[in-house]
């Protein structure tokens, strides 16, 4: 056809569509449906679908065929392709191919059909059904008849269900499994574990019939429960914590969801409730973890700059978590119709990508959740109990006391200022060496010493008799003067220091001479040992005196020795009532740091309090982010509680240092006020009446991002009124600022024993209380998704990003529902609408796929046995009846999956034994029938947790953080190196192993693991021998094996005899028969304990499911 | 017949396909196995109305007990055994073996129509050329450049494939695509497949072994030999002599008397719980794999024992070069690679080039910033070894059944990046080569434009590369098919057609 024809026409086909509002309506039934039964239904009806498409069904019509084009677009003739095959615009598809073509009125009918909107009756479903909807698993559940069979052996209707298809199969159910057996067997299929020893000892076997239902519902209430059974879940929605795909990063807040999962089946959450809040529970009341579902899957991020695969990029993202939720909650392969409308099951590619725009909304990413009660009550009661700590603890916080003065030796005289002034320059500075040892930098100090408050001295070559250096003290009154020094190698033994009253050097008549020093001990003439050198001497006290500001003590150089050194001076105001003699050690105080300060002071009236800087560590306008006055424990500073803040000015321009942020009580630089001046400024609090306080806490920046800006030099003063002030605090006291060496806020040092290690007691309770806050606040950050605009959604030609076809409206299967959502719908809510479809009890396969579920970890097998698939690629269960019967139970019961648990492991089904016999592996060979009970290999985590169960190993602590497998190299792309040494921090359940995807945990991987990286339904059981090796030959077996040879050395002593019974009883739950004992006994005399236990942990008694 | 099959050992899904098995009884199954099967289908009936029956899988036979037993290929094979020689990091065809004189000619000068490039990295700068000389190798007169000039001696023997394209230009999905034909994680590697279809010839040695380099494991890491969801006996086993299969070795504290007691006791052991459980054949396939672990801890330390090679056959390889000691490294992984082939080992991926560190391209073929100084260190790592396996496996006429494959995850630009000596990703046309059983040669299949940027001629697809490869070990690669989450999945996913004209007559 030219292409000029096709405009003609498409010309003419518009005029006419233009005056269809004139004419009459057509009718589905009367006008269209006859000529679609004439002329199409041969190629394109229920019998035969050509191309796929149907053109009885408006699903089909509206989905088109194997192409994904849709052949009608509702409105719009003459886009519509139906109309254009049947009006021959495309002469090579032209419809029908044969025979006549239509007559125009035909056409005209049509034409004007799908003009007038495609309307549809909404009871026509098709000339017949669409045989898909007739497959088995869409069929509505309805609660089908038990068999009438009689027999003593069957315990509930399951039993009837299986006898009766044993029977059609010429079969009979084998005996009940001894009582030992069916116990390890429970709490292998429940637990993932072994029977302890107590749950061996405790079964009162002899009423069996009563005993045996309260075994069950013991078993099921234990928390042993979900962390086994939450593993499946893990698999199905294939949850890791590494992002996977090249870059491979940590998610490190992923782990809740694993925990909610745990929670969700130990609590028996109804499972609707459970799906519901992982599709939308954002949306809900119970915000929690649950939507980690959505995000659960890898995630790539490394983005390339071509838009195209970046599109692509996304396009898999949506595809993961499609994928994920079909073939998790409804048995369904949605991700086939990506591309084209899904070849075996009724899911268009219109479906697939309605779906599509119901997750549009989803990225990955972490987000907070709001805390639930109960954990926001937890925090309240940490916070309250570190406030607690915090108040016992101020006893070890030095007050403030305008008593104190500290001159370092590195503080330089600047004009008439304190300071040191040097008579030559020195030869150098030495730290002194790190370590806790007393002289070291860490010295924490003793009831008898200082803790090392100067950190290194500095030092010239010896020129005796020579004047070094001189402290000017510039102090009035009476005072106590301290000095250190540094143990220099070499060092002189006769360093002399020298009160001048004057501060003149030349002039001598005012000088007194004060000490001689050997500067190579510490300052109670002990010596440091022989290894340690560059130590701290410590303060010495070299006596009270009145002082005149003038007053200078000059260091002068010793006769013997190399060097001389030089550190600080610690002048101590001396009151009335202060003895001379009692020279008691001072407490200096820590430096002033940027993340808090602590104030201590004599209580006080105050009304005004006014903090003054006169200088920062970095020469930059000061900056504090909150200051706090206390009255009887309770800040009075709040803007909240009345009080008003002056400054001296605040620095322009930014809202985030405004002098509002003073007291707000908001910590941190984005809520900090900011002086106008370099170095200074004031800041005043005015309190709404006057109070007795006590305390001041301030800091530049409490979330410690910041260090500059940080006031070092600065007095904090109160007044009644405003006009007399009093100090309460200040920097004299407290030591030099450093940014390397943060200051410790508690001092414990020149305190009696008890005191002091009560105080570290104190100390370590408060770093505790700290860091169950900090993981209490982090554990309401969580890797489940954050949420944006869904934007439009069109269906994309094959799936390329790149070919949008018309836009979608979200949606579920159309074949099944609608959701009567729009474009315009929030994506939460397009979730939960769609939530509300899956677990809606008239959806046919959600429950039916559950319980198929429970029943394939129970047995080994499902019903049906494509676990993930109840479509048409899928196959058909054993036992249909069955598996309604149970899907019925469930829904009836409330959505419990315990509930259907207990069914089934009360069945006498359950309870058989599992010996074959010929005639059943002749008829079927993989038990399907259910004529035993099919025993098999135990998964990679139930070996891993046996293991360290039978050696008494095993950690139990339940949920948070996991462990690590791994050495993770911290490269850009991430390279995990599994561990090959292992101690008790790594002897948790294996659930609780970090999920590394692509990567193995080095001994149990090999066991099928998954990686995380695909959803898995079910696992492979292959057998190797490098599974083999590992089980044999691994640090971690051999030291689990040694561990619980050492267990039953304890257990039964030296007692061959009875190290056999107890090892029997751990891994096999059973007694050793008379020719097992002779062998094991004569075994563990000949090779020891150890290769005993080694040859037990490897044996296919203890690796298989009885 | 003893063996009572659990296809529940393998998957979800019976591994034996049925109509497989009807349609080639001689397969070796005896007549009671096939009775089971067929009772199991009448249980289970409509078996028409399923989609996999549609498909005409020919899933592999597999005996729970010996998953690696060697196993008839679809049709009569050519090649045996395979050697994948991976480049990571995406080696540069146009500085190896894609010779374009209009490079050379246009050198500085922008490419026309390339203007608006936008490809990994950023914006492109002017098409390079290459900083090594191309010269005619052989008979054939195939241009090769003097970076690979030993490999380029070869060129008689190879098959180029010039026209490959990739889906993606990031290394970690790229590993992905060479190696398992998906982009994604999570699906089985070539290996793999190859093994999960015809095992090994070697019952003592792992049937899939990926070789990593000396430098350390490559981008997409175990991606690139995984199981995916394949049975974990088909996972490629990665080892080297400086990295050593972990727990082969009974350890230093428990003597070889005592070792030796103990597996004798836990036979004994797991003996008397057979007796009680007569025929299960998981259990039995538990105690083989026992044995098989104790000739693997004799055969594996064999193989990697490459001392007893004569200095002759060391110096071919370039193992003996003291001074390069990553490429004696590599050239020992060649050496072991042949060993491997020697003892019947299916499939072997080795490995030129790691993941990133110190930078990038200082450890692998990822030449962004500064190509000629970094491929001057890589070119003669890869160059000697390489070369010195094809002499050697020809010298032993090993080539007959044995092929050779040369692969990276794509190439690289004709230009260089906008302030930098390199040449950004480019997936739109590179190079891989094929040699050995069934392949033409001397012959080049396909070819990018005249600068290399873009395969225009035969443009194959990474699913093309390995329908071919299946196909000349004997396999469908539209019939050898595993169940997973609904579909029966592929190597080479719903795509991919074999390259005949590369196939020998």
């Amino acid at each position: 056809m030219s292409y000029f024809r096709i405009i003609t026409l498409l010309l003419v086909s518009c005029l006419a569509a233009s005056t269809a509002a004139d004419e009459p309506a057509v009718d589905f039934t009367r006008d269209v449906l006859p000529i679609l039964r004439s002329r199409c239904l041969e190629c394109h009806g229920p019998s035969k679908q050509e191309s796929g498409l149907r053109v009885d069904l408006r699903s089909s019509l509206l989905a088109g065929g194997d192409s994904g084009e849709p052949a009608v677009l509702a409105g719009k003739s003459q886009q519509s392709p139906l109309i254009q095959a049947v009006a021959g615009l495309d002469e090579d598809r032209l419809m029908p191919p044969e025979g006549a073509p239509l007559a125009a009125a035909e056409v005209e009918i049509l034409r004007r059909w799908v003009d007038q909107g495609f309307h549809w009756p909404a009871d026509f479903k098709g000339v017949e059904p669409d045989q898909r909807l007739a497959y088995w698993s869409f069929q509505p559940l309805q609660r089908p008849g038990v068999p009438a069979i009689r027999s003593s052996w069957a315990s509930n209707p399951i039993d009837q269900f299986v006898l009766a298809r044993l029977n059609e199969a010429g079969l009979q159910p084998s005996a009940a499994a001894d009582q030992q057996t069916l116990l390890r067997r429970l709490t292998l299929v429940l637990h993932g574990l072994p029977p302890s020893l107590d749950q061996l000892d405790s079964i009162a076997w002899r009423d069996y019939l009563v005993q045996y239902p309260r075994l069950v519902d013991s078993l099921l209430a234990s928390h042993h429960l979900g962390e086994h059974w939450a593993r499946y879940w893990l698999d199905l929605v294939r949850f890791g914590e590494t992002t996977g795909f090249e870059v491979n990063r940590e998610r490190v807040n992923a782990w809740p969801y694993r925990d909610y999962v745990i929670r969700a089946l130990n609590d028996d959450k109804p499972y609707d409730q459970f799906l519901r809040e992982q599709l939308a529970g954002d949306l809900l009341a119970s915000d929690t973890a649950a939507t980690g579902f959505l995000v659960a899957g890898p995630y790539d991020q490394v983005k390339s700059q071509n838009k195209k695969l970046t599109l692509m990029q996304r396009q898999d993202e949506l595809a993961d978590i499609i994928n994920a939720t079909g073939t998790t909650m409804l048995g369904l392969t949605l991700g086939c119709a990506r591309c084209h409308s899904h070849k075996f099951d009724p899911v268009s590619q219109r479906d697939y990508y309605a779906i599509q725009a119901v997750f549009a909304g989803v990225q990955h990413g972490e987000r907070d959740l709001p805390a639930d009660p109960s954990q926001q009550q937890q925090l309240a009661n940490l916070e309250t109990q570190r406030a607690a700590v915090r108040q016992q603890l101020l006893e070890f916080v030095p007050a403030a006391r305008d008593k104190l003065q500290l001159i370092d030796e590195g503080q330089q005289r600047v004009d008439e200022g304190r300071g040191v002034s040097y008579y030559r320059p020195p030869a150098g500075h030495v730290d002194n060496p790190a370590g806790r040892r007393r002289g070291e930098r860490f010295d924490p100090g003793a009831d008898d010493r200082a803790a090392n408050y100067s950190g290194g001295y500095r030092w010239w070559k010896n020129e005796p008799g020579q004047t070094t250096a001189s402290y000017h003290l510039l102090a009035r009154g009476h005072f106590r003067i301290w000095i250190s020094w540094g143990n220099h190698p070499g060092a002189t033994s006769t360093a002399r220091y020298l009160l001048d009253r004057d501060g003149d050097p030349t002039t001598s008549d005012d000088q007194q001479q004060l000490a001689v020093i050997d500067q190579q001990l510490f300052a109670d003439r002990s010596s440091p040992p022989a290894d340690q050198q560059s130590t701290w001497s410590g303060f010495k006290d070299l006596g009270s005196f009145i002082l005149e500001p003038s007053a200078t003590i000059l260091l002068v150089a010793g006769e013997q020795g190399d060097a001389v050194t030089a550190d600080m001076l610690l002048l101590e105001k001396l009151d009335q009532s202060d003895s001379d003699a009692a020279a008691a050690l001072p407490r200096v105080r820590p430096a002033a740091s940027s993340g808090h300060n602590l104030e201590l002071f004599q209580p006080v009236q105050a009304r005004l309090v006014r903090f003054t800087i006169q200088s920062t560590n970095n020469g930059s306008q000061p900056c504090i982010d909150e200051l706090e006055i206390f009255s009887h424990g309770k800040n009075v500073a709040l803007a909240s509680s009345g009080s008003i803040a002056s400054s001296s000015g605040n620095l322009p321009g930014y809202e985030i240092h405004k002098l509002k942020h003073i007291h707000d009580g908001m910590y941190g630089n984005s809520h900090s006020w900011i002086s106008n001046q370099p170095g200074k400024g004031w800041v005043q609090l005015q309190l709404a009446q006057p109070v007795m306080i006590d305390r001041i806490e301030w800091a530049r920046d409490r979330e410690l991002k910041f260090q500059d800006r940080v006031a070092v030099q600065y007095v904090i003063e109160a007044s009644l009124e405003g006009t007399t002030w009093q100090t309460l605090a200040s920097s004299n006291d407290r030591l030099p600022f450093s940014a390397s060496q943060p200051a410790e806020i508690y001092q414990f040092a020149g305190l009696p024993e008890a005191d002091a290690r009560r105080g570290r007691q104190l100390q370590q309770r408060l770093a505790e209380l700290t860091a169950r806050i900090a993981a209490a606040q982090q554990s309401r950050r969580v890797y489940a998704g954050v949420f944006s605009d869904p934007g439009k959604t069109y269906r994309l030609y094959r799936g390329d990003p790149f070919a949008p076809r018309e836009e979608v409206e979200p949606d579920a299967i159309s074949a099944f529902t609608s959701l009567q959502l729009t474009s315009g719908t929030p994506g939460p809510e397009r979730r939960l609408a769609f939530a509300n479809w899956v677990i809606d009890p008239q959806n046919p396969l959600t429950a039916r796929v559950i319980v198929n579920r429970l029943w394939q970890h129970l047995f080994g097998v499902g019903l049906v046995d494509t676990p993930s698939d109840f479509g048409a690629n899928g196959t058909q269960p054993t036992h249909p009846q069955l598996l309604d019967w149970l899907a019925v139970e469930l829904i009836d019961s409330g959505w419990s999956l315990k509930h259907v648990m207990r069914l089934i492991v009360t069945s006498s089904t359950f309870r058989q034994q599992s010996v074959p016999h010929s005639r059943g592996l002749e008829k079927d060979a993989a038990s399907r029938l259910l004529w035993r009970y099919p025993p098999r290999r135990l998964a990679a985590e139930p070996i891993r947790d046996s293991l360290l169960s039978v050696a008494g190993t095993l950690d139990q602590r339940a949920g948070g953080p996991g462990f690590s497998g791994f050495r993770v190299e911290m490269e850009n792309v991430r390279h995990y190196f599994a561990l090959d040494e292992f101690g008790p921090q790594h002897w948790r359940r294996m659930i609780y192993m970090t999920k590394v995807r692509q990567e193995q945990d080095a001994v149990f991987g090999l066991f099928d693991c998954p990686d995380g990286s695909q959803v898995v339904a079910a696992r492979s059981r292959s057998t190797t021998p490098l599974q083999a090796l590992n089980l044999l030959n691994s640090n971690f077996v051999i030291q689990q094996a040694g561990l619980m040879a050492e267990r039953l050395q304890r257990m039964a002593g030296e007692d061959l005899s009875e190290q056999v019974r107890v090892a029997f009883q751990l891994a096999y739950a059973r007694a050793a028969d008379k020719q097992e004992l002779a062998e094991c006994r004569a075994f563990i005399s000949e090779q020891g304990l150890r290769a005993f236990c080694r040859a037990l942990l490897n044996s296919n008694e203890f690796l298989f499911i009885p | 017949m003893n063996t009572q099959r659990n296809p529940e050992d393998f998957s979800g899904r019976h591994l034996l396909s049925r109509r497989g098995l009807l349609g080639d009884m001689a397969m070796g199954l005896s007549g009671i196995a096939l009775a089971k099967l067929l009772a199991e289908d009448n249980l289970l009936a409509q078996d028409g109305e399923r989609g996999v029956s549609r498909q005409q899988a020919m899933a592999p036979d597999i005996d729970p007990a010996r998953p690696h037993a060697a196993r008839q290929p679809h049709f009569p094979a050519r090649a045996s055994q395979v050697v994948m020689v991976f480049c990571s990091g995406a080696i540069s065809p146009l500085d190896t073996f894609d010779y374009k004189p209009e490079l050379i000619k246009r050198d500085g000068q922008p490419m026309p129509g390339g203007n608006d490039l936008v490809t990994f990295q950023g914006k492109q700068g002017n098409l390079t050329r290459s900083p090594w000389k191309f010269k005619p190798r052989g008979e054939s007169g195939k241009m090769v450049s003097e970076l690979v000039d030993q490999l380029g001696e070869h060129a008689d023997e190879i098959c180029f494939i010039h026209s490959l394209t990739s889906k993606t230009n990031t290394h970690g999905p790229g590993e992905n695509y060479m190696s398992t034909g998906f982009t994604l994680d999570g699906f089985p590697s070539i290996g793999a497949w190859a093994t999960y279809a015809l095992g090994s010839e070697a019952d003592d040695l792992p049937a899939f072994v990926a070789i990593p380099d000396p430098r350390g494991t490559p981008q997409a890491s175990v991606n690139n030999w995984g199981p995916g969801f394949l049975p974990a006996a088909f996972q490629g086993t990665d080892f080297n002599s400086a990295k050593p299969i972990r727990n082969l070795a009974r350890p230093a504290s428990i003597s070889r008397r005592k070792d030796q007691a103990t597996r004798d006791f836990l036979k004994r052991l797991n003996q008397r719980h057979l007796e009680r459980f007569p025929g299960d054949s998981q259990l039995a396939a538990r105690i083989a794999s026992y044995e098989l672990s104790a000739r693997m801890q004799l055969s594996v330390p064999e193989v990697l024992d490459i001392s007893s090679e004569p200095a002759h056959i060391l110096k071919l390889y370039g193992a003996d070069d003291a001074q390069n000691k990553i490429k004696s490294g590599y050239a020992r992984n060649c050496i072991l690679a042949r060993r491997l082939l020697e003892r019947g080992v299916r499939f072997i991926q080795l490995f030129n080039g790691s993941y990133q560190t110190g930078g990038e391209g200082t450890s692998n073929w990822d030449g962004h910033k500064v190509l000629q100084k970094q491929y001057s260190v890589h070119g003669p790592v890869l160059d000697q070894p390489t070369a010195g396996l094809l002499t050697d496996l020809g010298q032993r006429g090993m080539l007959k059944d044995t092929l050779v494959v040369f692969c990276s995850e794509f190439g690289r630009m004709p230009t260089f990046q906008v302030g930098a000596s390199g040449r950004d990703h480019n997936p739109a046309g590179f190079t891989g080569w094929l040699a050995g059983a069934g392949v033409k040669a001397p012959f080049t299949y396909g070819a990018t434009d005249e600068f290399g940027y873009r395969a225009v001629e035969n443009v194959a697809t990474v699913h093309d590369f390995h329908a071919t490869i299946l196909h000349l070990l004997g396999l469908n690669h539209e019939q050898l098919t595993f169940y997973h989450n609904g579909l029966q999945r592929r190597l080479t996913d719903v795509a991919g057609k074999v390259i005949e004209d590369v196939v020998s007559g």
